[in-house]
């Protein structure tokens, strides 16, 4: 592999994760990538790993394999993140363990093992995923919210953790996009979420990148701790 | 993951002894961290602060992957959990390493 920058991106079997691989892949990056499923058709210079991100064995196991192939890492993305839209009085608590799991545990495991490889370059760049749940309180995500408002606190946390390694911690915070995690979600409900935005429309796949290229750039190296909520939450 | 199948405690010394040397030339302004034995690392009267720490445990955690090609947690909870401290000593570090990758080598 040449000396492309190494970007680790969660969650791209599909939708926004897919996505940025694409993207980035386009941009020059070696893109390594996770998720439970397989992602298809995204080709040469990308590298996959199945697993659960809060599967700890399975998680250091992949930084190791990463260590070991490029010797470096300069971007996580931790996109993966799973939904339960559910009344509070209807949330089994499995399903809040595993919501914790996945979006607060595998944001969290992540952090620590790409910041490890990071330090020693004394540079890197780790972006998180939020929402506009968080700043709407939106009713009937309470445990998906939560976990998104652990998210930003992780982010602000490890901003000022991180800060000296050379590494900076921002989040992105998605308005509703079109994605397999809405697919549960009615029209009405949506519509009304949408109605509360200063801008009102969907999210596209581009204003996600907008952001994240924005974290990207050199010219970013003072920005850290920051949460972008798109459409204006 | 490769893990070595017996553990070279000369080795593990050898690992922990660059790190304080590569931390030693990090900060000129600090009183040098000894490589003997039996001096204090973290805690009390140690040469570590908490996040001195943090880049030493960091630095020898990538010091056993570049050299032995073992992948560890040295900040576990059962580090934390012990009654004398792992980090306390280079011998009682070396001793915990050994420790963790005789378990991994059986697991």
């Amino acid at each position: 592999m040449p000396d492309a920058r190494v970007m680790l991106i969660s969650g791209t079997s599909r939708g926004i994760g897919r996505e940025l691989a694409v993207h980035y892949l386009q941009q020059g990056y070696a893109v390594a990538g996770c998720s439970r499923g397989t992602p298809d058709g995204l080709g040469e210079g990308y590298l996959h790993f199945p697993l659960d991100v809060g599967d700890e064995p399975a998680v250091k196991a992949m930084f190791a394999a990463l260590r070991d192939r490029f010797g470096r890492l300069d971007v996580l993305v931790n996109n993966a993140a799973v939904a339960s839209m559910n009344h509070a009085l209807l949330t089994p608590l499995e399903t809040v363990e595993r919501i914790l799991r996945t979006n607060v545990a595998g944001t969290f495991l992540f952090c620590r093992e790409a910041a490890k490889l990071m330090q020693r370059a004394r540079w890197g760049r780790i972006v998180n995923f939020s929402t506009v749940a968080v700043p709407f309180k939106l009713e009937g995500e309470a445990i998906y919210a939560a976990s998104k408002a652990a998210v930003e606190s992780l982010t602000a946390v490890l901003a000022r953790e991180l800060a000296e390694f050379g590494i900076t911690v921002n989040a992105v915070g998605p308005a509703p996009i079109r994605t397999d995690l809405l697919a549960g979600v009615g029209g009405e409900k949506l519509q009304k979420l949408i109605r509360r935005q200063a801008i009102r429309r969907f999210g596209e796949f581009r204003d996600v990148l907008n952001v994240v290229d924005f974290f990207l750039r050199p010219e970013s190296d003072f920005v850290t701790g920051q949460v972008i909520y798109l459409g204006g939450a | 993951m490769n893990t070595p199948m017996a553990v070279d405690k000369a080795r593990i010394r050898g690992v922990i002894e660059a790190v304080i040397d590569e931390l030693n030339a990090q900060w000129p302004d600090r009183p040098p961290m000894e490589k003997n034995g039996s001096a204090v690392l973290f805690g009390r009267n140690g040469s570590l602060d908490s996040l001195g720490l943090v880049h030493f445990v960091v630095g020898v955690e990538q010091g056993l992957a570049d050299t032995l090609g073992a992948n560890v947690t040295l900040a576990s909870d059962k580090a934390m959990a012990r009654r004398h401290s792992p980090f306390r000593t280079i011998d009682s570090l070396v001793e915990f390493i050994a420790e963790l990758l005789q378990e991994q080598a059986g697991a």
